[in-house]
């Protein structure tokens, strides 16, 4: 497992949600007219965040199978 | 027959399939020692622990106490996904490494880990008060929900207090019946319930708003503070907002019904299956679900008592009596299998880390399995007592009180795993200092600087374990580098 790729995109990733950009303190714009703009980052965010899990738990598994080999 | 009671016989009738299942696995999968009644003789499987984790994970937090947060601050509590998918990380990372431990040095709680670690029989029974305290919270807060539940969804035909008598009598049941062995196929069966029951759920309160995109614009029109932060009530201001993603992540990984899931599971995939099971039932039940009944009970419900009673009262105004029993039924199922979770791993905590601290090796497996069943019987009945004066919100006394409690265990545990310098002074002192801390700022209600107190007992806690562990890095450590630091690198 690349330790130091997982560490470096979880911080970017962490960062990314946790620093309370002052657009997320207003409603808008509201994209197609009824999204509030910080619920679609925020929602955005969370898909990608999904997608980096699997990606880190296939990691894993690949990771235990070698070491088992 | 009138409709409140039959939704009553449907959440019973319910409630005792799921126990005939209980038994039948429980007589197929006799428990016979601690670790079989514990931890399902750790070979929990690929397919079965994604689904245990799922189920005690999600409580009724899913079913009331989430619409009730997204009802009362609006979209910021969207946080607790943002936050707890690094729970998944935590399991593959910390949940492995203590997986293989435990599996090499016979551990069954994080007390035995703290033990082994620390040498240290304070830090052992400090961690081991603290998870159990800190459960029997979350514990209680699950009865509540249950029981609230129930009540409402049966148009008071069963009073409060009933349906916590109730809810004591089956989850006794389940777990002394089954014990973990038998839970984990319940859990599993809850899981796939409560997922789908969430769905359903928020199919039924979209409906009568008008769908996804009228609820939106009704709430742009009528109540757009609940569309950004910090909310309708001003809660989740920088400060809190950055303090949710400590809290949430370690609170919940640190609940023990959560740790031991890593314990549980028969090898790596399981375990890495269960990390993803996280995101993803945060997402379907936090996400979206929770998210869209929050608003549209806003919207749609004029009198509304108690936050948590959102869903319920979204469920007896627009769907009709059948389909909303149903879904309360997957509601309880959703307490019912954390209460499964929590009870079995604090009695364990009390009867094998606490009650016998010293003589584990010296009582038989029969009169262990005697004790830890009369400390599940206790426990039920402690925690229905606290159930008795619930609060408003479910969710603030779990995260503020719970998650904040158990947060605590972080330090010791994660500098344990990875930095061989950690020395059990350190340990010990900054534990004991960051819950002293902790509580002492809620009961005088101080943020220092704006901060929560939990930020400051959090990071006192970290500063003092290592500072400490630095001005005793000359005491001989060889055992604990030999044991820890040989093999187990990585």
């Amino acid at each position: 497992m690349n330790h130091k790729l997982i560490l470096s995109i979880f911080v970017v990733l962490l960062l990314l949600a946790i620093i309370p950009f002052s657009f997320t303190a207003s409603p808008e714009p509201y994209i197609f007219g009824w999204l509030p703009l910080p619920l679609l980052y925020w929602w955005s965010l969370m898909v990608i965040n999904l997608i980096f899990v699997l990606w880190v738990a296939k990691k894993f598994t690949e990771s235990a199978k070698e070491e088992k080999k | 027959m009138n409709t409140d009671l039959l939704s009553f016989l449907i959440i019973v009738a319910y409630l005792i399939m799921m126990l005939g299942i209980t038994v039948w696995q429980g007589k197929r999968a006799k428990s016979k020692d601690a670790t079989g009644f514990f931890l399902a003789g750790r070979g929990v499987s690929s397919v079965l622990l994604p689904l245990t984790m799922i189920a005690a994970m999600q409580s009724t937090f899913a079913f009331l106490g989430a619409p009730g947060m997204y009802y009362s601050h609006g979209i910021s509590y969207i946080v607790i996904v943002l936050s707890q998918v690094w729970v998944a990380l935590m399991v593959i990372y910390f949940g492995n490494k203590i997986r293989k431990l435990a599996n090499k040095y016979n551990y069954m709680s994080i007390g035995d880990y703290f033990k082994d670690r620390y040498d240290s029989n304070y830090i052992k029974v400090l961690a081991s008060i603290i998870s159990v305290l800190m459960t029997m919270v979350f514990l209680a807060m699950q009865y509540v929900g249950n029981a609230r539940a129930m009540q409402v969804i049966t148009g008071n035909v069963v009073s409060y207090q009933v349906a916590i008598i109730l809810c004591v009598l089956f989850s006794l049941a389940y777990v002394l019946i089954g014990g973990a062995g038998g839970v984990v196929l319940l859990d599993a069966i809850q899981a796939i319930v409560l997922m789908v029951g969430i769905v359903l759920a928020a199919y039924v309160a979209i409906s009568p708003a008008g769908g996804i995109v009228n609820l939106f614009k009704t709430a742009i029109e009528k109540t757009p503070e609940l569309l950004s932060r910090p909310g309708a009530q001003g809660m989740y201001t920088n400060k809190y907002w950055v303090m949710q993603f400590i809290v949430l992540p370690f609170g919940i990984w640190f609940c023990p019904h959560i740790w031991t899931r890593s314990l549980m599971a028969k090898d790596e995939n399981a375990l890495a299956k269960s990390a993803i099971s996280i995101p993803v039932s945060q997402i379907l039940i936090f996400g979206f679900s929770t998210l869209f009944i929050g608003l549209a009970g806003h919207q749609l419900l004029t009198d509304v008592q108690a936050a948590d009673t959102v869903l319920p009262l979204m469920m007896r105004n627009y769907s009709n009596w059948f389909v909303a029993a149903l879904i309360m039924a997957a509601a309880i199922s959703a307490g019912m299998s954390t209460i499964n979770s929590m009870l079995l791993v604090s009695s364990q905590i009390v009867s094998q880390d606490l009650i016998l601290l010293k003589s584990k090796d010296k009582v038989s497996d029969s009169k262990n399995m005697i004790i830890s069943r009369i400390v599940v019987f206790g426990l039920a009945i402690l925690a229905a007592i606290i159930a008795l004066k619930p609060p408003e919100s479910l969710v603030q006394v779990v995260q503020d009180i719970a998650y904040t409690g158990l947060a605590q265990l972080a330090p010791a545990f994660i500098l344990g795993l990875y930095w061989k310098g950690t020395r059990k002074e350190g340990a010990a002192l900054g534990m004991t200092v960051g819950i002293i801390l902790l509580f002492a700022m809620r009961i005088m209600q101080v943020s220092p600087l704006g901060y929560p107190g939990f930020m400051w007992a959090f990071f006192l806690n970290i500063i003092i374990t290592v500072v400490v562990s630095l001005a005793f890095k000359s005491k001989d450590n060889t055992i604990v580098e030999e044991k820890f630091f040989s093999e187990l690198r990585g």
